[in-house]
């Protein structure tokens, strides 16, 4: 337990020492990146990994969050058709980011209670659908999101600093310690929820969801709470993209990008803490590094060859395979308690 | 409703003129039950009798298609298992009972669910109240171990328990959410003679602690020496019902289903 937190913290201060040892504004740009896709990985692993449900429209969230946090801070007037066009004033960053949350947690609990009256199969169909439709909402409501022109000149997010007064967070250090700020935030709630009666709950419906109705457990308020939760979380990293990248459009909402998600959280191991971190790391670095050395075409062969291997050889993940080598190593040191007298715990 | 000196209704568990139909097929007709508080009461019949239909319809995972069931005065016909189980009746599976790849110790503490008031952001900002409940539940979970004799396997996976010890984690998870009332639906199937004595042991002391018990068993052996009062269901009809002698000698059940049985059972 106290050994847990000490490497997670040694790990968190590493991560926030970077900029300072390796002031690349490139490196930072693409870590950053690939720490917004991460966070969405560890909103998805929250509904994937722990409540057992396969969402593979969870880019919906995430461009819901973009789109009403970039929207919120820009103001827009629509036509609803009533006789006067609903107008909203530009709204504070950190206010039209809140909102982009509440907005993406709202679908979330729309969706919940729609799609898990279908389960399985028919769930999965339901999220697919519903990002489809979110993103034609997107692609032609161009009074609303300006359709395929985007949504330009979103204002970044700002902090209030000592000394320093409000500062706009456009460096590319600054919109590094926000996404790690955010990320290590997700992952903490993520990771106090599953070690909790409610977390509990949804890994026993996962497991065994007659079994978990016999015990009392309301299944369908457990699942809707990780719905809202989950998708709360992929509006966050959505808000996130929009204030840093500072630019969106519909593609945002496309398949790709969920397909991206349910790749992390697989290869690093769904249903552990560490997994979407793990996997995000290395396919959301991966075509970086490899844009360098090879053809784009190489590139994406070798993603694919990677991804294939890692279930291959591991097929419950990156995370629980390394799990399991540690223990044995640790059963292994105690078998043979002459070797490691004075250095037992 | 009455109530007896000792404070409890007479009656834990009834059902009333139950019934279902599926598609055609009759594999209820009209079922009455009482169930005393304090008792072990089996029910038993050949395969097919509707035994763990009745359960089901008990437990809530199926709605009878005429008929009531009251637990505590209370009408529970078509309620959730999941409302069932608060109030206090919990079943056990004959098949499906533990959470395979949780350890023996997360399969009891996730059972607790009921006995924690703990909401989301208690969990998430780990506030004092949160802490002390989950203290409270692992100290329940050992002690929950320590009763069912699974210590040692506390921190395997249920997936990798033997069957016996699979069977003893299901009834545990089953008593974690403190029941009034638990129902056990062949709990001794498949387990070896030295395993079912040792299981028929846990079921007494289970009944000791003042807990009801419904109990759908094939082991003639074990229903006989347990049973306070059985009830025979035969293709959808309860043919008899009383004590063990009662049973044992009542022609029907002889020639619908113990048979040659009974020999083994008085042997």
């Amino acid at each position: 337990m106290i050994m847990r937190r000490a490497s997670f913290l040694i790990i968190v201060v590493a991560l926030a020492l970077l900029p300072v040892l390796w002031p690349d504004p490139y490196l930072l740009s693409v870590v950053a990146a690939a720490g917004i896709m991460i966070i969405a990985a560890i909103s998805l692993n929250l509904l994937l990994g722990f409540t057992g449900q396969l969402s593979l429209g969870h880019a919906a969230f995430f461009g819901i969050g973009a789109y009403t946090s970039a929207l919120l801070s820009l103001g827009f007037d629509v036509d609803l058709g009533f006789s006067s066009p609903l107008v909203v004033e530009p709204k504070p960053v950190w206010v039209a980011f809140a909102g982009g949350i509440v907005m993406a947690s709202l679908f979330g609990w729309l969706l919940g209670k729609v799609a898990f009256r279908v389960r399985g199969a028919y769930f999965v169909i339901v999220t697919i659908s519903f990002a489809q439709v979110m993103r034609m909402v997107a692609l032609n409501w161009v009074d609303l999101t300006e359709g395929p022109m985007a949504l330009v000149s979103i204002p970044p997010l700002s902090l209030w600093v000592p000394g320093d007064g409000v500062v706009r967070l456009v460096s590319k250090a600054a919109t590094y310690w926000l996404v790690l700020a955010a990320g290590v935030l997700a992952y903490v709630i993520v990771a106090n929820l599953v070690r909790s009666r409610i977390g509990r709950a949804a890994i026993a419906l996962r497991e065994n969801e007659v079994l978990a109705k016999s015990i009392g457990i309301p299944v369908t308020r457990c699942l809707i709470v990780f719905s809202v939760l989950s998708a709360g979380i992929a509006g966050a990293a959505g808000g996130l993209y929009a204030h840093t990248v500072r630019i969106i459009d519909p593609d945002v909402f496309l398949f790709i990008y969920t397909i991206t998600m349910v790749i992390m959280v697989v290869a690093g191991g769904k249903g552990t803490l560490a997994g979407p971190v793990v996997g995000g790391l290395i396919f959301g670095l991966l075509p970086e590094v490899l844009r360098g050395m090879v053809a784009p075409e190489v590139q994406w062969m070798i993603y694919g060859a990677l991804m294939i291997l890692i279930l291959l050889f591991m097929p419950k993940g990156i995370v629980p395979a390394f799990g399991r080598v540690l223990k044995r190593r640790k059963i292994s040191v105690r078998r043979r308690p002459s070797a490691s007298q004075g250095a037992s715990s | 409703m009455t109530v007896s000196a000792a404070g409890q209704p007479d009656t834990l568990l009834s059902l009333s003129g139950i019934s279902l139909r599926i598609a055609g097929l009759q594999i209820l007709s009209d079922v009455d039950l009482r169930v005393e508080p304090g008792r072990i009461v089996s029910l038993i019949g050949p395969n097919g009798a509707g035994k763990t239909t009745a359960f089901n319809i008990i437990s809530g995972y199926m709605r009878p298609s005429a008929g009531s069931v009251h637990f505590l005065g209370q009408d529970i016909t078509g309620k959730q298992p999941h409302e069932i189980a608060e109030l206090g009746l919990v079943r056990s599976f004959q098949r499906t009972n533990i959470f395979g790849n949780c350890t023996v110790f997360e399969n009891l503490l996730t059972a607790f669910h009921m006995q924690g008031r703990s909401g989301l952001l208690g969990a998430i900002f780990r506030l004092p109240a949160f802490q002390r409940e989950e203290q409270a539940l692992k100290a329940r979970t050992r002690e929950m171990l320590g009763f069912l004799e699974l210590e040692h396997r506390a921190d395997d996976l249920a997936a990798n328990l033997s069957y016996g010890e699979q069977r003893l984690l299901g009834v545990g998870i089953a008593l974690a959410a403190q029941p009034k009332l638990l129902l056990l639906d062949e709990p001794a199937a498949g387990l070896n003679p030295s395993e079912t004595e040792d299981f028929k042991q846990m079921v007494r002391r289970v009944a000791d602690s003042g807990i009801t018990i419904l109990l759908v068993e094939h082991d003639m052996h074990m229903v006989m020496s347990i049973s306070d009062y059985i009830m025979v269901l035969n293709q959808g009809h309860r043919i008899a019902d009383g004590g063990p002698a009662d049973i044992q000698s009542d022609p029907e059940v002889i020639r619908a289903y113990l048979g040659s049985g009974l020999q083994r059972a008085k042997a």
